[in-house]
């Protein structure tokens, strides 16, 4: 299958900063991207650069395997759901979503049509006549979503578009929005950096860090098999134990720890030997050793405190190397758990990934 | 790119007679010719020379300063007022203190004129600093509003939490904030008393005329290029307090975003 | 812990104003003192000046206001006024609206900068010098007539100083910095992403001008318009120095009446009739779209 969108080798700079820096990407017809990063990791500029708003200094896109790259944005029949929503606020809600049709010189009554279609879709019925500073957010998110769809464009584009939403209110359009995009078929890349947010809602994510794709995968991969010391510590919380390669043969790498255990693992990338690296685990995949309970790693770390976070308990405990490590234990195991406490925890190599530890040289001199 | 031809087209016609003003202010013939057959400096010499001149100019810096600070004063405590204090008849206070910049000049300066005849006060200096400064306290009134609305309630608050009382705290705190608005609202008014006409023409005589009366006299009975020469001296000092006052509003600026 | 809080409350407060700030009610002066003043020097000499239009003396009389009107040239000059006012005005927003558009647009700070001072320093400089240097420019032998005749395009000098021409050009001058300034500070808050979200549906940038930022700059459009046409019937310098003996404005004859026919009674029923039309002008329109739905967040 090719890809429907497809980014070639992108590069984008402002004076000698790379706000984009040899960028590839490709996206599936119907697919829901992600582009999640902090702020400054160039994921908007992406989005423009799509969008057609900001032009490549390199490289190329495709859409449905005609080059873009010199059109002009009005030229590239784009969907795009803004930030702030970008509605016209001196139009009513009917003349907002009908304005890209009247621009494709659409006949009067089809606008209509297309119009009520698209209102019902994002359940608006009834809110034609009105502008948009009478309507909520939530509302006003809906309209912005409704004008982006309703001329049928082959790519749909949402910058952080549930941003200015509280908490509730973004779930539930996080929903509606999935299920709009779902029924459509259409293909959307999402810029946000709330990566709950992208774990809910995409097929695949990008992440992006200093201009660059760090890792894109599935959110189920993307958050057990993260490839990357930003990507682990980006989405959800991690625990690393700081190693080095003793041997690696045909994705086979042998990795020594700083207690003196040795880990055998599969690695994604190839690992140099004597190269600093890090053992990645999620706190849930940490356990309490009982008797009978089987792990091919174990640890005796002195619990440093706990916090209640809601379903669970968080216990930040520390071993005898120094490394502070975080796990997740149920209520009822946390019971009778005091600071100061020895505890055995082991975890499993099947739920561990190995990621090179690029910062190793800077932490060494911090 | 033609939006952009247009645009410099149109202010390069606006700015360029005032800047043709300049080179004829050293023109060496009696009539205005450009570019001048001559350059001297005979018109600088006869302005210099020129009683008249010299005592409308020092008139106008004299009363220009005062009516700086009565603006300056008024205008700043109405401002304040209009930010800080909620009052029965809020509504009424700010088209009272606007009232000038949107009536017709002539009907403020005839109205005055009328008014001050019962009290003598028709070509005096203190009719002229009245009447002058009523045109600009409403600019004061507006620029200091401008910049106190920059100027964070909180700080003024923090220190009277430290024990300074609220006229110490506005003019430790606030008054330095607002510096620039002071500046620019003081600036115009002291302006004013030799760029606007209308309001001195009613209101001098003998022993009150200012600047601009007597360049309007000349202008209309002897036109020679001593009016240039007199042009481009204000016109230089009109460029300069321009800068300076720019140069303080963009030392504020930065100072406030080191501040963020 | 508890020493340290002691000793800080154990310094004395020093209070300089103490006495000053502890009157109750001494605030109020600051509200009290500048509309006093301004009541007693703008709002009761206009009143006063006023009356005399509407009173001989003795009794209540429309006798001055109909004089006006039914006298010709009188009358003529009050037409006159608002033609030339509507003339000026039409060419400050033409000349003013693209410089607006184009500080809108502009990317960079420094030039938009630039570009803000080249425009504000004629605001700057008296209307009187800008006054005097039109009168050089546009005299029989001035730059204007030079550049035309060396363009080939008349072979005599135009007559330009003493007409309606010359006395707009000298208005428009001094009217174009506050078209500039009403109109780009509405522009200013067009959010710059209606313009992309218009180009991004398929408009080209003409078209995304068209149905975004222009409707959208309407209220300054119409702010600056009002601003410049009340200033325009209030001009006095121009009329005398660049204008012919038509272009006499309603504050002239006005100076006139009071100055040399002494007539204080037409006079003020001039200012009566000025003054009303620049209440009406600023007062209905902001009435009639103060309500509009669209405009909520724009005004």
């Amino acid at each position: 299958m090719t890809a429907h969108l497809e980014i070639i080798s992108a590069q984008k700079n402002y004076k000698n900063f790379k706000a984009v820096d040899n960028v590839h990407l490709s996206i599936n017809k119907g697919e829901f991207v992600t582009i999640l990063g902090p702020s400054g990791s160039g994921k908007t500029t992406l989005l423009k650069l799509i969008a057609g708003f900001e032009s490549l200094n390199n490289g190329a896109i495709l859409l449905d395997g005609q080059e873009i790259t010199k059109k002009k944005a009005y030229d590239r029949n784009i969907g795009m759901v803004f930030q702030n929503y970008a509605l016209f606020p001196h139009m009513t809600i009917f003349d907002n979503i009908a304005y890209p049709l009247q621009l494709r010189k659409v006949p009067k009554q089809e606008i209509k049509e297309q119009v009520y279609k698209a209102l019902q879709m994002v359940r608006l019925e009834g809110f034609d006549s009105r502008f948009p500073s009478q309507l909520s957010g939530g509302q006003q998110q809906r309209v912005a979503l409704a004008r982006a769809i309703v001329f049928n464009p082959p790519l749909l584009l949402l910058d952080e578009p549930l941003g200015a939403l509280d908490k509730n209110l973004r779930q539930q359009m996080q929903f509606e929005i999935k299920h709009i995009q779902e029924k459509l078929g259409i293909t959307t890349v999402n810029v946000t950096h709330d990566q709950e947010e992208a774990l809910t809602m995409s097929d695949r994510i990008c992440v992006m860090n200093h201009g660059r794709v760090e890792q894109m995968d599935t959110p189920e991969r993307l958050y057990n098999c993260p490839q990357s010391k930003f990507v682990s510590s980006f989405i959800g919380e991690i625990n690393w134990f700081h190693g080095e390669i003793i041997h690696s043969e045909s994705g086979l790498s042998i990795v020594k720890l700083l207690n003196g255990q040795v880990v055998r693992m599969k690695a994604e990338q190839t690992l140099k030997e004597n190269s600093a690296v890090l053992i990645a685990i999620r706190p849930e995949n940490i356990h309490v050793v009982h008797e009978g309970s089987a792990y091919t790693h174990k640890y005796h770390v002195k619990v440093m405190g706990k916090t209640y976070i809601g379903d669970s308990f968080r216990v930040e405990a520390m071993t005898d190397t120094n490394e502070r490590i975080s796990i997740k234990l149920p209520y009822a195991a946390t019971k009778e758990m005091a600071v100061g406490d020895q505890l055995e925890v082991g975890w499993n190599t099947a739920d561990a990934s190995l990621i090179p530890d690029d910062e190793a040289k800077n932490d060494a001199v911090s | 790119m033609g939006l952009r031809l247009l645009v410099i087209f149109i202010l390069f016609v606006f700015l360029l007679p005032i800047i043709l003003i300049i080179p004829l202010s050293f023109t060496s013939v009696a009539y205005f010719q450009i570019p001048p057959p001559g350059y001297s400096l005979v018109w600088y010499e006869k302005v210099l020379q020129d009683p008249v001149w010299i005592q409308v100019f020092s008139r106008s810096l004299f009363i220009g300063a005062i009516t700086a600070i009565v603006s300056l004063v008024v205008g700043t405590m109405a401002a304040v007022a209009f930010t800080r204090l909620n009052f029965w008849g809020k509504n009424i206070f700010l088209p009272l203190m606007l009232s000038p910049m949107v009536v017709p000049t002539v009907v403020v300066a005839i109205g005055l004129y009328h008014f001050f005849s019962p009290f003598k006060l028709a070509d005096t200096y203190t009719g002229m600093v009245l009447s002058n400064s009523v045109i600009a306290i409403p600019i004061v009134f507006t620029l200091v509003i401008a910049s106190l609305k920059g100027v964070d309630r909180n700080l003024e608050l923090a220190a009277m939490g430290l024990g300074s009382t609220p006229i110490g705290a506005f003019f430790k705190i606030t008054v330095p904030l607002m510096k620039t608005g002071l500046f620019s609202g003081a600036l115009f008014a002291f302006s004013l008393v030799f760029d606007e006409p209308i309001i001195s023409l009613f209101m001098s005589g003998a022993n009150t005329k200012t600047l601009p009366i007597k360049y309007w006299e000349s202008l209309r009975t002897s036109i020679d290029p001593s009016i240039a020469v007199v042009s481009t001296v204000l016109i230089i000092m009109t460029v300069a307090l321009f800068l300076i006052q720019g140069w303080i509003g963009s030392n504020a600026a930065k100072r406030n975003v080191r501040q963020e | 812990m508890n020493n340290a809080q002691m000793q800080i409350t154990a310094v004395p407060l020093k209070r300089k104003n103490r006495r000053l700030s502890t009157i109750p009610g001494m605030h109020w002066l600051l509200f009290i003192i500048p509309a006093l003043y301004m009541l007693l020097l703008t709002f009761i000499p206009i009143i006063k000046i006023m009356k005399l239009g509407v009173h001989d003396g003795v009794n209540y009389t429309f006798e001055y206001l109909v004089q006006v009107f039914n006298t010709p040239v009188y009358l003529k000059v009050i037409i006159n006024t608002f033609k030339i006012s509507f003339i000026a005005t039409l060419a400050a927003l033409l000349l003013g609206y693209p410089v607006a558009y184009l500080l809108y647009k502009m990317q960079s700070d420094k030039w938009r900068n630039i570009t803000m001072s080249l425009i504000m320093i004629p605001f700057w400089i008296s209307v009187l010098i800008r006054t005097f240097t039109w009168m050089v420019m546009l005299q029989n032998e001035g730059v204007i007539n030079k550049v035309l005749m060396g363009l080939g395009l008349i072979d005599q000098p135009l007559q330009l100083l003493y007409t309606s021409t010359g006395n707009i050009v000298g208005m428009v001058h001094y009217l174009f910095p506050y078209m500039v300034l009403c109109i780009y500070s509405v522009m200013k808050g067009i959010d710059s992403r209606l313009l992309q979200a218009a180009e991004g549906m398929g408009a080209r940038p003409w078209k995304a001008f068209r149905d975004v930022v222009f409707p959208l700059s309407m209220p300054g459009v119409i702010a600056g318009v009002l601003i410049c046409f009340v200033f325009s019937l209030g001009f006095f310098i121009t009329g005398v120095l660049l204008g012919g003996p038509k272009d006499k404005m309603i504050s002239n004859l006005i100076a006139n009446f009071i100055n040399v026919t002494l007539n204080w009674h037409l006079a003020a029923a001039l200012s009566i009739i000025l003054l009303g039309a620049t209440i009406l002008l600023i007062a209905v329109p902001f009435l009639i779209f103060r309500k509009h739905p669209s405009l909520k967040g724009v005004i």
